[in-house]
């Protein structure tokens, strides 16, 4: 009946052979296909649309802007918008928001009912944590900010008023300097303030400045790019009144000591570059090096964990004693932690 | 090795690939989800789209070109795909050996007689290759006037051959001059009569029976939606499709049929075998007897698949190359050889000239009298609403093959095959339907373009879908526009708050927005006021529910409707109301005041210039059946006709 | 034989057919992409190094001192002229605010047009952000109305893509084309703003109001880009209005006390000079602006504004 295996002629085997050859070069082929991924295969990073991104964060709804400031009324609808489209309502001022870790911004336009000239635009920035919305908030500061009551971080100029709330900095800026728009906009903060609840963050930071001849008003927090320099980023600093002159002090929270001496060595081979000179100084501070740059002294040292320093100082011995007076506090506010 | 067993190892080689890319294709980077895996192989190894396509928009659309190499292969060996590779007729031939192999010889020897039936398959070929060849055919008629020296030329062919075969003596001259004048003339008159006829576009309907678009279609809607729903659950969720019934039916059908007769889809039906039947008429291996001492014994029909009468003159263009016959043969008579059978052999398919002429004229007049339903024209269905990517009608209708990967693709299951909601034509095209599935139409999903094997839905990439960069300026693509019906939505017509529609809107800025609304509140009787402070009101009678109004929703004013300032209700018992803080009576309204309950509602209504028909409103819209707000094509990129607006 | 020869045929003709029709990239989408354009010329040949530089307080004033110093309106506009004012409107905010155009300085500006023979004088920009609102808040609009002047709102047709000669950013990028292709002067209207990325924000950065697309991108590249703008728009006229300088927290400002009084004009046909001369007012010079080094490094003007001669007026009344 069938043909015994010896009777099966070698061409077929040979054939068969090169068949399953075949076959096994095409499983190899298909399997090496695999490694290439199809363009379906890819989506935007998180899965979400960057416009998904956007619409998927709740705590920015409209919920928030319900009470419109007492007697006016709408003139725009509220307008949202995230990181990527930003720059549409701000322009190049979003890059400062941006670098301070911005999350969404919420705005509306209010009128007054019987004067369509007398309006004023709400913007309410989500900039993630307190620290971020103080950064951006003191980076913006007007030299004729008088200060409010609303929060403990609140101005207001002839025509707006700025404050910080929690993670949020709010801008209500009207069409006019008028007193008549304050009322409705100092009781829409107030609303807001007591409506919105945040987590209590005090920036016990800004308590390190040494009080004596600071400016209180100065202390703000540059997100990135300090003093020109790429690598200093979350910088407290503020400005001090010694004499005529001004002075500046600074620090910043590093993750380890060993970052914040790092960082202060890099900082001073970064003015070095720039033509700063190195000086030898002798201070009960480990490590502090003094540079003078630019006809003005600045001292470099960290403490534990900080990073700091004073700066624009003409006078050494004042520089010297300011740097000191920054040591201490940093040297008690390690010590408790 | 016999060459049996690697036949059998090939077929269930090329099964098990089948099936694995069917498996393969869900969206994801797992090691058994699509990755880079060809899932598209097979398909574009069929010739048969290949062919197709290329009639219907004379081009040869990339992967395709494999079906180069089985053409090739074909002209010179013969019909080895059915044999060795065709997945689909793996299937047949193995349920047909379920079906006789206890039978007796007789019986099997007779199942596998030649049938002049098998002569129909090549009249669905010509029939299906007629269709996508109409628009080619319709130029052509009108070649006198478009390009009329090509009708010179064409002409003096004609005339030559005419003049050749008379001179051969095969006509004379009188039939040739008759024949000559009635082709050139019918040509004319043709060219003449369609000027004004706007060019149809062809008809790609090989999908509906070519094998292997068949056997995925069947896998990726019915059988593999099953085995989700099992453990091995290779979809999030259970999967649904829309008509597949007739799916079933015509998949079910054709394997069952080979109960009667073995391989009864190929021998009888399949466009592909006949295909490659034409395809095999100068292969330079045959099967044939190598010598003629034959007994007559018929064993070599014993196993026979392709039903090609090895006993006698065999049929080249029917033979599978199955090879069974091989060791069947007692007598070592049969093999695989250069030099023509000893007992004679037909190459040509059993198709006459004049069955030729019908089947092509059927699909000419088929299509035509399909196109007189306006489908692609001014009746187009608004129901129709394609994946993104997809071409417009015309050309869509002349490259999808109908092969369902698109649908299986979909993350979340929103194609499906449509019924005639495009025609008759149009059947088992993708269409989408948001009720279906986990969410409507992704926004930044690609996946159904890059995978459709013909590119009826174009590849596409991110930005040109979500209007990026580059296609900033055309914005995204649009696939409809969702459209509210007052009449089902519930703050429209039913006095409920709800705005789930707008909240899921997913575009930037949101295609739906909402205006606020205050209606009255039905209360039975009339509310008076008994008496009243800066924040509550006491009622005269008891007729409110406790707690129906502090929703949030609800607010009251006193008055006449329009002049009074609304105010948030916080809380109410049967026979008093609790006003927010935010706005506290100046002056409480006095005793024997009527106090008005207003629900607060925010209607919501679309911006068809944002809108891009994505479904997710639709599928999330709370009114679950007939859902109140519905996507229709309106608006849809793909087709500027069906714009909406002034400027797109 | 015979039946290999007609096999081979058969094969060959199979694969020339299959070569001959390979299409590898499948259909295209169905509006095809449209020819770069290109930006026609505006300047007025032989005028390419007038600037006025008039001190003042009422922008009327000083814009009438500084075009009769030059020669009088009519130097630059002729009888019959269409004109296209490209003002600064980025903003829905109040003209007091002064991060616009002053819509003062537009009807005037209208004014002296219509005055000087022209047919037609459109006013255009293009916020990103709700153009209509930017005009209305802003007082634009307004005032191109009350002076007979058109606004012209965006539209997605308007642009075109555009090509830069010599540029690396601006390729083949939408540019509001449609206004500019249908007039015979353009004349940038900018005021004089500190700005928070390339410093300040003048005439050259003020062409930054014709890109469409997604062009916030090129604010990574600030200084470029401006360079290329100042390439791509070669303007009639320039008028840089210093009369209020914002000089901190701009592009945006946002209260009253970012502003100085300046009290200054500044009308030339050279940008890059303009810019130049600007700097000063927000206490800047023209080396703290790396882009006017650039686009003068391009050929596009000069940044000695002095070397122009510039007529200084002192017009207080």
């Amino acid at each position: 009946m069938m043909r015994k295996h010896s009777t099966v002629k070698g061409p077929e085997t040979y054939l068969s052979l090169a068949i399953l050859a075949a076959l096994i070069a095409i499983a190899v082929g298909i399997f090496l296909a695999q490694r290439t991924y199809n363009p379906a295969v890819f989506r935007t990073e998180s899965g979400l649309s960057p416009l998904e991104q956007g619409a998927a964060s709740p705590g920015t709804s409209e919920k928030m802007l319900l009470p419109a400031p007492p007697g006016l009324e709408e003139l725009s609808r509220p307008e949202q918008f995230e990181a990527q489209t930003l720059s549409d309502k701000i322009d190049g001022k979003a890059e400062l928001y941006l670098s301070a870790g911005f999350v969404g911004l919420l705005t509306q336009r209010f009128k007054h009912p019987n004067r369509p000239d007398l309006w004023l635009e709400i913007f309410i920035y989500d900039m993630g944590a307190g620290q971020n919305s103080f950064a951006v908030y003191s980076a913006q500061r007007r030299d004729d900010a008088q200060p409010l009551d609303l929060t403990t971080n609140a101005y207001r100029t002839q025509n707006a008023i700025f404050f910080v709330h929690g993670k949020y900095y709010l801008e209500i800026i009207a069409s006019e300097a008028s007193e008549k728009m304050l009322q409705p906009m100092m009781q829409f903060a107030d609303a807001f303030i007591g409506s919105t609840p945040v987590e209590f963050e005090a920036i016990a930071e800004k308590d390190l400045f040494p009080r004596k001849d600071l400016i209180e008003s100065s202390i703000s927090l540059i997100p990135a790019d300090a003093f020109g320099f790429e690598r200093l980023n979350q910088v407290f600093s503020a400005t001090y009144q010694l004499g005529d002159a001004q002075a500046m002090a600074f620090f910043s929270h590093r993750k380890t000591p060993a970052q914040a001496q790092e960082l202060a060595a890099a900082y001073q081979v970064f003015l070095t570059s720039f033509g700063g000179r190195n000086i030898e100084i002798m201070l009960p501070i480990q490590g502090a090096k003094m540079v003078e740059i630019l006809d003005t002294y600045e001292i470099i040292f960290s403490c534990g964990s900080y990073f700091a320093g004073v700066r624009d100082l003409e006078d050494r011995q004042m520089a010297e004693d300011l740097a000191l007076a920054l040591y201490q506090k940093l040297k008690e506010a390690e010590g408790e932690s | 090795m016999k060459i049996i067993t690697t036949r059998r190892i090939c077929q269930v080689f090329f099964l098990i690939v089948f099936l694995w890319f069917c498996v393969a294709t869900t969206l994801g980077r797992q090691w058994w989800q699509l990755r880079g895996w060809p899932v598209n192989w097979i398909i574009q190894l069929d010739p048969l789209v290949g062919l197709a396509t290329l009639l219907s928009t004379q081009t040869l659309y990339a992967g395709l070109l494999w079906g180069l190499a089985t053409v090739v292969l074909t002209i010179l060996l013969g019909r080895f795909f059915c044999g060795w590779v065709c997945p689909f007729g793996s299937i047949h031939q193995f349920i047909g050996y379920l079906a006789k192999h206890n039978t007796k010889t007789a019986h099997k020897v007779r199942a596998n007689r030649y049938r002049s039936g098998q002569s129909i398959k090549y009249w669905i070929l010509v029939f299906l290759l007629s269709a996508a060849v109409l628009e080619i055919a319709f130029e052509l008629a009108l070649l006198p006037l478009t390009r009329s020296w090509l009708f010179g030329i064409s002409v003096l062919l004609i005339l030559g051959i005419m003049i050749v075969q008379t001179l051969r003596h095969s006509l004379s001259w009188k039939t040739a001059l008759s024949l000559f004048m009635a082709i050139t003339g019918i040509w004319l008159a043709l060219s003449l009569v369609l000027n004004e006829t706007p060019a149809p576009s062809a008809s790609l309907q090989i999908g509906l029976l070519d094998p292997i678009p068949l056997f995925h279609r069947s896998l990726n809607l019915i059988l593999l939606p099953l085995v989700d729903r099992t453990a091995l659950n290779l979809s999030l969720a259970p999967r649904y499709y829309e008509g597949t019934w007739l799916i079933g039916t015509i998949f079910i059908a054709a394997v069952l049929l080979n109960l009667a007769i073995p391989r009864f889809y190929c021998r009888f039906i399949c466009p592909l075998g006949a295909l490659f039947g034409v395809l095999s008429r100068y292969a330079l291996w045959r099967i044939g007897k190598s010598r003629e001492e034959c007994m007559d014994c018929h064993l070599c029909q014993k196993n026979c698949e392709g039903a090609c009468q090895p006993v006698s003159q065999i049929r080249i263009s029917e033979c599978v190359l199955c090879l069974n016959c091989l060791d069947d043969c007692h007598h070592g008579l049969m093999a695989y050889q250069t030099k023509p059978s000893a007992a004679g052999e037909i190459v040509a398919p059993d198709l006459t000239r004049r069955q030729f002429m019908a089947s092509a004229i059927a699909a000419t007049a088929a299509v035509s009298t399909l196109r007189v339903n306006g489908n692609i024209g001014p009746n187009w269905k608004s129901e129709l609403v394609r994946p993104p990517g997809s071409l417009p009608e015309r050309d869509f209708l002349a490259r999808c093959i109908k092969c369902g990967q698109c649908m299986r693709i979909c993350p979340t299951n929103v194609i499906h095959p449509a019924a005639l909601e495009a025609g008759l034509e149009g059947l088992w095209t993708p269409i989408l339907n948001f009720r279906i599935g986990t969410s409507g139409c992704q926004f930044n999903c690609i996946a159904c373009g890059n995978l459709c094997p013909t590119a009826a839905i174009r590849p596409i990439n991110l930005e040109e879908r979500l209007g990026k960069s580059g296609y900033a300026e055309k914005g995204p693509i649009r696939i409809g526009t969702a459209f509210i019906d007052r009449g089902r939505c519930l703050p429209w017509s039913m006095d409920r708050p709800c705005i789930v529609c707008q909240e899921n809107c997913p575009v930037s800025p949101k295609a739906i927005h909402t205006r606020e609304h205050f209606n009255a509140v039905f209360t039975p009787k009339p509310l008076i006021v008994e008496s009243a402070d800066s924040t509550a009101i006491q009622l005269k009678h008891q007729s409110l529910l406790p707690d129906r109004f502090a929703t949030g929703d609800y607010f009251c004013i006193i008055g006449e409707f329009g002049s009074g300032i609304h105010r948030r209700i916080v809380g109410n018992s049967a026979a008093s109301l609790e006003i927010s803080g935010e706005l506290p009576f100046d002056s409480p309204p006095a005793s024997g005041a009527t106090v008005d309950i207003m629900i607060r509602l925010q209607q919501p209504y679309v911006e068809p210039q944002h809108c891009i028909g994505c479904g997710v409103c639709e599928h999330e819209c709370p009114v679950g059946g007939k859902r109140a707000i519905r996507v229709t094509a309106e608006n849809e990129s793909r087709t500027p006709e069906h714009r909406l607006l002034p400027v797109s | 034989m015979n039946r290999s020869v007609k096999a081979a045929a058969c094969a060959a003709a199979a694969c020339a057919a299959g070569y001959l029709f390979h299409d590898s990239k499948g259909p295209a989408p169905s509006e095809e992409r449209l020819p770069d354009v290109h930006l026609p010329d505006f300047s007025i040949p032989g005028l390419n190094k007038k600037m006025a530089i008039v001190r003042g307080e009422h922008r009327s004033e000083m814009l009438n001192t500084a075009l009769k110093a030059l020669g009088g309106p009519e130097m630059f506009i002729k009888n019959g002229d269409r004109v296209l004012l490209k003002v600064n409107a980025a903003f829905a905010t109040p003209a007091i605010l002064s991060a616009t155009s002053h819509p003062q300085l537009v009807s005037e500006l209208t004014g002296l047009c219509y005055r000087a023979g022209a047919s037609a004088v459109w006013v255009t920009d293009n916020p990103i952000n709700d153009p209509a609102s930017c005009f209305e808040l802003s007082g634009i609009a307004q005032a191109a109305r009350s002076a007979g002047a058109k606004v012209l709102l965006p539209e997605a047709g308007f642009f075109k893509p555009a090509t830069v000669p010599g540029g690396n950013l601006i390729r083949s990028w939408p540019v509001l084309y449609e206004p500019l292709k249908s007039v015979d002067k353009v004349i940038g209207v900018a005021p004089v703003k500190d700005h928070h990325r390339s410093g300040a924000s003048m005439i050259m950065k003020n062409w930054y109001g014709l890109l469409g697309g997604r062009r916030n991108i090129f604010h990574q590249d600030i200084h470029n880009i401006i360079k290329e703008l100042a390439m791509m728009v070669k303007p009639s006229l320039v008028i840089l209005d210093g009369t209020t300088a914002m000089v901190t927290n701009g592009p945006t400002g946002g209260s009253l006390s970012d502003l100085k009084t300046t009290n200054t004009m500044i009308v030339a046909t050279d940008q890059v000079a303009a810019d130049a001369c600007g700097a000063g007012l927000i206490g800047k010079s023209a080396d703290d602006l790396p882009y006017i080094a650039k686009a003068e490094a391009m050929g596009v003007g000069t940044a000695d504004y002095q070397s122009l001669n510039p007529v200084f007026v002192n017009g207080w009344s």
